[in-house]
């Protein structure tokens, strides 16, 4: 067996809500590999936006331990945690969160900027189909269009991996299904580890492996034997 | 009711925008401390100057005469116009003062023997005035008094008409005349070389010898009469006694020093509060307008079922008035404090009977009420464009600015910046009207920095030029009438003195088309050495062989200009007039003078090389030197430069200081003001962006740099303007306070342009420093979920 990118031992994490603790991950242990493409599932509340920050570093957990290449990360400084972030963490949001004042190209190239090993911003745009609509800004683009660019932004640094929040959220079937696609083809092309969470089964048919999360806890991991790709996935 | 649940909020909205709300109070603190201390400062000054001069019944012409009859003043009262007159003998003396090395100067005015005068009436601050025929007795005038630490029965001896003469002093006194106590002459009032000293007529008379004569007048003038009539007419009469001209209280020293003062103030008082109110209504709406744009949905609701516009005005009215009026208080206690600061520096330097700070209740209503005028003019200018809103339309989000390409974007210099730089630029481009308010704002904070430090500037060139290249002499010897010019060499053989020079100066009345003006001639030895005649470039001028060079004050008084030709009455003597063609306009800051040389003045004059004032160099501390001068019959009055500079430096250079610190102070502040505003708004509008840029992996400091990059980006495109704005504010200013006997040269160092942006780069670093803080302190998470 490979070694995993990224494990999480016994991790828990707790908000404290005024007098209330609200416990939003409960001991999850959880290994990523190389290359595969993650679904994690779970309905509002089940804790999968906190596990997602805690892999991206942005947030650390309460207790428990979590390595990156082998490395323990979840004692890092912010300072540690921003530039683990810049070198190899790619994040899609479901609002695409684009700086509206950067036209495409520009809101890719501000990741090349400060990226040690960026790629091409315009390859970047060629990958997700982008590269007629290098020159035009967020508010000129259509929701898929603006979540593509995103993906762009997130792979240009050619991260280890990527994280998609709710990624096809805001977005209709059928342009939720070519940004999908656009994702597919990065994981596949380059490579990137990449982890969806979404609360939308249908798209865990396209993944490696399935963790679903329930109240906090890892409920079930499940290996999917075949994927199908994502332009044959119905909602 | 609604609205005032919505009232309930007002606190609680005040309260989160604390840092805030203090800086735009801060900034309306300052300018109401400004306009009311200043303000009130002015009133105060203004009120003892007229209570005094209608309580001691200060006389409106002033005449000076050779030697009159008394009959003379019987016909001047005859003339109509003339309400009252009072003659009297006025006279400059050498005196000798116990422990004083050097000699010092009294400037003698008679008074009816023990009695007040009729107007010009001594207030008797200590002691008592001299008793009938008392023929020691002396009132003196109050710095002199102190500087020297005299007693009530200290003598000092007085050389009067070449013969010495004990005095005792009996009281200390100041009149409406000389409020200001300055030798004729001089620029500054020096107190340890000069006083007033009054004296009873018949002491003068007898000394003198002008029993029923007199040399001096001085008239109460009746209402409404046209005195540059009556000035003229007053003249005519006494010029066969050799009249030296009257003139009215526009030419009166002390009463001209007040006047200037006075004027200084009032431009004070106007100039700064003005730009500290645009800045403050600029902040405001700024502040006021994010307030709007983050509660519209809570406005369309209110608007929804049915209130007015002006309900929903009120409150936020309310929430300016409320900013505004703490700023208000502030201002108030601060110029309150300033005004009788202002007063105590004032105290010293003019001798009112009574200074006593004072201000009404008025003036605090008109700082309150400027200050609401900010407010509503800073809050109905962020409502205007939501009032223009259907109350549905309203209640959706405000449409995100849409960015575009600007016109500039195209240029191959754009392509190079990086995307966070575009990104700046973009952000400034795209709110045009708030970035040129913003810079504009800025900028003002330059022009207040430059109109407060090139004073400096201004005066270091004046002592330099007046002190290095034009006055060179350690002193000048006055002497009691014009003699022969070999007097010279007696006062270059006097121990102590390195060089001497023997100057002709004569008084004279001098006319260019509709303007006339009392002056002087000064006849100047071959080669100067301690009297220079320069340019503005401060070069030498060698002097004229026919013509005369004439002072840039006397050109401003004349309005004549070089090459014209100006008509010269001799006041003295046989009264001879001539016309002279001007050839050049020299610089001498503190004098209007007529330059030529001694010989081309003794022709003029038809006399003899004669000459009536001695410059001397000396070595420092001569006593015996003083000594002699002092022994020399000839001589009437010695002047020493240096002390004269000295007061000029604790005096005006004290004020300009301090001046000069309060502006910074409260230039940074406006710089602070406005760059934390901006800041701190955007960083509100942004926050979502900024929590994107360090989830993409860029560090806090990263972050901090485009965030206050816009705000750095404006400081370089405004301080340039600020310059401009700045140079041409401190030229009205000058031009504003201008004085009409002293010339302050318009000198701006570059070191000042560096100072003014130094120090509102500051003021923007610390705003930019309590911004970083918050940054770090951005919940990245929490930001991104209130978003989605």
């Amino acid at each position: 067996m490979a070694q995993p990118l990224m494990k999480t031992i016994h991790v828990n994490k707790t908000y404290a809500m005024g007098e209330v603790e609200v416990k939003a991950l409960i001991d999850v242990n959880l290994e990523l590999y190389e290359s595969e493409f993650v679904v994690l599932l779970g309905h509002s509340g089940s804790g999968k936006s906190t596990l997602l920050n805690i892999l991206g570093g942005l947030d650390r957990p309460t207790s428990g331990e979590l390595y990156f290449a082998g490395e323990r990360i979840d004692q890092y400084s912010d300072r540690e945690l921003t530039l683990f972030r810049r070198e190899n963490i790619g994040f899609i949001f479901q609002m695409y969160n684009l700086i509206p004042r950067l036209s495409g190209v520009e809101n890719v190239e501000l990741v090349t900027e400060i990226s040690s090993n960026p790629m091409d911003p315009i390859e970047a745009l060629s990958l997700v189909g982008l590269k007629e609509r290098a020159g035009h800004f967020p508010s000129q683009m259509s929701g898929g269009e603006q979540q593509r660019i995103a993906i762009a932004r997130a792979i240009a640094k050619q991260p280890r991996l990527l994280f998609c929040d709710e990624p096809t959220g805001a977005l209709d079937v059928k342009t939720g299904i070519m940004v999908l696609e656009a994702i597919q083809k990065v994981n596949k092309t380059l490579g990137t580890t990449t982890i969806v969470i979404t609360h939308n089964v249908a798209i865990a048919e396209m993944a490696d492996r399935v963790i679903t999360l329930v109240d906090g806890r890892v409920e079930h991991i499940k290996t999917n034997q075949q994927k199908i790709s994502a332009q044959d996935l119905k909602w | 009711m609604v609205i005032k649940t919505f009232d309930k909020k007002l606190l609680r909205d005040l309260s989160s925008l604390k840092a805030q709300v203090f800086s735009i109070a801060l900034v309306v603190g300052l300018g109401v401390a400004v306009l009311f201390g200043f303000s009130t400062t002015h009133k105060s000054l203004l009120k003892s100057r007229d209570d005094f001069y209608k309580s001691h019944n200060f006389a409106d012409l002033f005449l000076n005469v050779k030697k009159a009859p008394f009959y003379a003043a019987e016909e001047l009262q005859d003339i109509s116009g003339v309400a009252l007159i009072e003659t009297r003998l006025e006279y400059d003396a050498l005196l000798s003062v116990p422990k004083m090395i050097e000699p010092a100067v009294g400037h003698f005015v008679s008074i009816p023997d023990g009695k007040q005068p009729l107007m010009n009436q001594i207030f008797v601050k200590l002691g008592r005035l001299p008793s009938p025929f008392a023929s020691e007795e002396v009132v003196v005038s109050e710095g002199f008094f102190k500087f020297h630490k005299l007693n009530l029965g200290d003598h000092f001896w007085g050389t009067l008409n070449g013969r010495q003469k004990k005095f005792r002093i009996v009281g200390v006194g100041v009149t409406p005349e000389h409020i200001i106590a300055i030798q004729s002459g001089s620029p500054f009032p020096d107190d340890q070389h000069f006083t007033l000293i009054w004296t009873n007529q018949s002491v003068l008379e007898a000394s003198y010898d002008m029993r029923g004569s007199f040399n001096s007048a001085i008239i109460k003038t009746k209402a409404g009469v046209n005195k540059e009539a009556l000035i003229h007419a007053i003249d005519q009469r006494l010029d066969k006694y050799g009249g030296f001209g009257a003139f009215g209280r526009d030419k009166q020293v002390s009463s001209v020093y007040v006047s200037e003062e006075l004027k200084q103030l009032k431009v004070h008082a106007t100039f700064i509060p003005v730009i500290f109110f645009l800045v403050a209504a600029f902040i405001l709406n700024v502040v006021i307008s994010r307030m709007v744009r983050s509660q519209r949905p809570q406005i369309a609701t209110f608007k929804a079922i049915g209130y007015h516009n002006k309900d929903i005005l009120s409150y936020y009215f309310k929430v300016g008035s409320l900013i505004v009026l703490i700023g208000a208080l502030i201002g108030i206690l601060l110029g309150l404090w300033i005004g009788d600061s202002m007063l105590k520096l004032y105290a010293d330097f003019y001798h009112f009977p009574t200074l006593s700070y004072d201000f009404s209740f008025l003036q605090v209503g008109l700082a309150v009420a400027i200050s609401l005028v900010t407010a509503a003019i800073g809050v109905f200018s962020s409502l205007r464009r939501l009032f223009r809103l259907q109350p549905a339309e309203a209640m959706r989000p405000p449409t995100p600015p849409i960015y575009h390409q600007s016109f500039f974007e195209k240029s191959h210099w754009f392509r190079l910046l990086s995307s966070r730089a575009r990104m700046m630029i973009r952000g400034v481009s795209a709110f045009p009207l708030r970035a040129l308010s913003t810079g504009i704002g800025l900028s003002f904070a330059v022009v207040l920095l430059i109109g407060g430090l090139f004073w400096q500037d201004s005066m270091k060139y004046l002592i330099l030029a007046q002190y290095s290249f034009i006055q060179k002499e350690t002193g000048s010897i006055q002497l009691i009438q014009s003699i022969e010019s070999s007097v010279v060499y007696e006062v270059n053989r006097l121990s102590g003195v390195i060089q001497a020079e023997g100057y002709r100066l004569t008084a004279v009345k001098a006319r260019f088309r509709n303007k006339e003006q009392n002056t002087v001639i000064k006849g100047m030895p071959p080669n100067p050495q301690l009297q220079g005649v320069i340019n503005d470039r401060l070069e030498k001028i060698h002097l004229p062989d026919g013509g005369v060079y004439i002072s840039r004050i006397l050109a401003r008084q004349l309005a004549a200009k070089e090459g014209d030709t100006i008509e010269i009455e001799v006041l003295e003597g046989k009264k001879p007039t001539f016309n002279l063609k001007v050839e050049k306009i020299v610089d001498s800051f503190m004098a209007s003078e007529i330059l030529t040389s001694r010989s081309v003045l003794a022709q003029l004059l038809r006399e003899d090389d004669l000459v009536n004032r001695v410059l001397f160099r000396s070595y420092a501390g001569s006593s015996e030197l003083y000594t002699k001068l002092k022994e020399m019959p000839q001589v009437l009055t010695v002047n020493f430069r240096d002390s004269a500079l000295k007061v000029f430096n604790e005096t005006s250079a004290t004020f300009l200081l301090v001046f000069a610190f309060i502006l910074s102070l409260f230039a940074g502040a406006i710089g602070f003001g406005i760059a934390y505003n901006n800041m701190r708004v955007t960083l509100a509008e942004r926050d979502w962006e900024m929590a994107t840029l360090e989830i993409l992996g860029f560090t806090v400091p990263e972050v901090f740099r485009i965030l206050v990059g816009e705000i750095f980006f404006l400081l370089a495109l405004f301080i340039p303007v600020g310059w401009v704005m700045g140079y041409w504010n401190s030229l009205w200013l000058i031009s504003a306070m201008s004085m009409d006997n002293f010339e302050i040269p318009f000198v701006i160092n570059p070191v000042t342009f560096f100072m003014a942006s130094v120090i509102l780069l500051l003021s923007c670093l610390i705003s930019a420093w309590l911004i970083y803080g918050r940054l770090k302190k951005l919940d990245l998470v929490a930001t991104l979920k209130s978003r989605g």
